[in-house]
């Protein structure tokens, strides 16, 4: 019997939820430091739970790419302008010893529970959001360069 | 001659105008005014229905409806601005806060030295959309909760110099 939850029932986010879901994307995921990794090209993105009462779906995502650490005001305003014009995941930069790398993260609260139709949209608008601002930060640095 | 507005009856049925410009919200955003009001947090609600706007000590917030994918945009702006020469700062601090992982994100806006444009400093988020009362209550407590402590944190981040005794724009005793 299936026991699969009808698109209409509201449930938790759980981190075997998301693993069902990307099992069913047909993605190659491992689990590492409380989150499903997975690497799309370049990008790796993240998707786990956060929050004190794990209220929070949370997808991360960075390319392998660094940047030198004198074009931070450049990467930083990439960064400004795609977080005051798009909606999706929220753009920045971290500072490492090989450079600067631009990261995005997009956390939703899902408290009380989302239905698999809002749950299968968000993971794909994360997935691709994180995408889009890869795709316009590099579009921004070439035009700078 | 005719009769005047206040001789006029009052009609038991007539809605006030609070009332009617909640009828033009759409259902979603109508439940996020009920529940801001609820709050005791003063709100006003655009008159064209698109949005509904709460006022807070530090900032004000902006709901809106975003029909493509179920959720409630919202969009905080502080009270404080940077003058465009210091964008470099506001820039600066809006990827800190980023960095360091809330689920808003902060943003300057544009700036421009040439027009002397202030920068305003944002944080924004969504919200799924939830008929639950309870739950979407805790939504908005969540968005409340995070604008609040963006605007606090700018707060510490660059204190009003009218607020600091020995400050240049600060009374003197």
């Amino acid at each position: 019997m299936d026991h699969s939850m009808n698109e209409s029932t509201k449930a938790v986010v759980t981190n075997s939820r998301i693993k069902k879901w990307l099992d069913g994307q047909g993605f190659h995921v491992e689990y590492h430091d409380n989150a499903w990794i997975g690497l799309w090209d370049t990008t790796m993105i993240s998707f786990g739970i956060d929050g004190d009462n794990k209220e929070y779906l949370v997808i991360r995502a960075s390319t392998n790419h660094s940047h030198p650490n004198d074009q931070r005001d450049i990467l930083e305003d990439a960064c400004n302008a795609w977080n005051r014009e798009y909606e999706g995941p929220t753009a920045y930069i971290e500072s490492s010893d090989d450079g600067l790398t631009f990261r995005t993260i997009m956390a939703m609260n899902c408290c009380g529970g989302i239905d698999d139709n809002q749950f299968d949209r968000l993971m794909k608008f994360g997935m691709a959001g994180s995408d889009s601002f890869l795709r316009f930060a590099e579009g921004q640095l070439s035009t700078t360069r | 001659m005719s009769e005047s507005i206040a001789q006029q009856p009052i009609r038991d049925d007539a809605l006030s105008v609070n009332d009617q410009l909640m009828q033009q919200l759409p259902v979603s955003l109508a439940q996020v005014a009920k529940l801001l009001a609820e709050r005791g947090v003063p709100i006003f609600v655009d008159a064209e229905g698109g949005s509904v706007l709460a006022t807070l000590i530090e900032g004000e917030i902006l709901f809106m409806v975003n029909e493509n994918m179920d959720t409630i945009s919202f969009r905080g702006l502080w009270n404080r601005v940077f003058s465009s020469a210091r964008y470099r700062n506001a820039a600066d601090t809006c990827n800190e806060w980023n960095a360091y992982g809330t689920w808003a994100r902060g943003y300057a806006s544009e700036p421009s030295v040439d027009e002397n444009r202030a920068v305003r400093m944002f944080c924004s988020g969504q919200i799924m959309n939830d008929d639950r009362d309870d739950v979407m209550g805790m939504r908005i407590d969540d968005v409340l909760n995070v604008s609040q402590i963006f605007f606090s944190w700018l707060g510490e981040q660059y204190p009003d110099p009218i607020r600091i005794p020995d400050a240049p724009y600060g009374r003197k005793a």
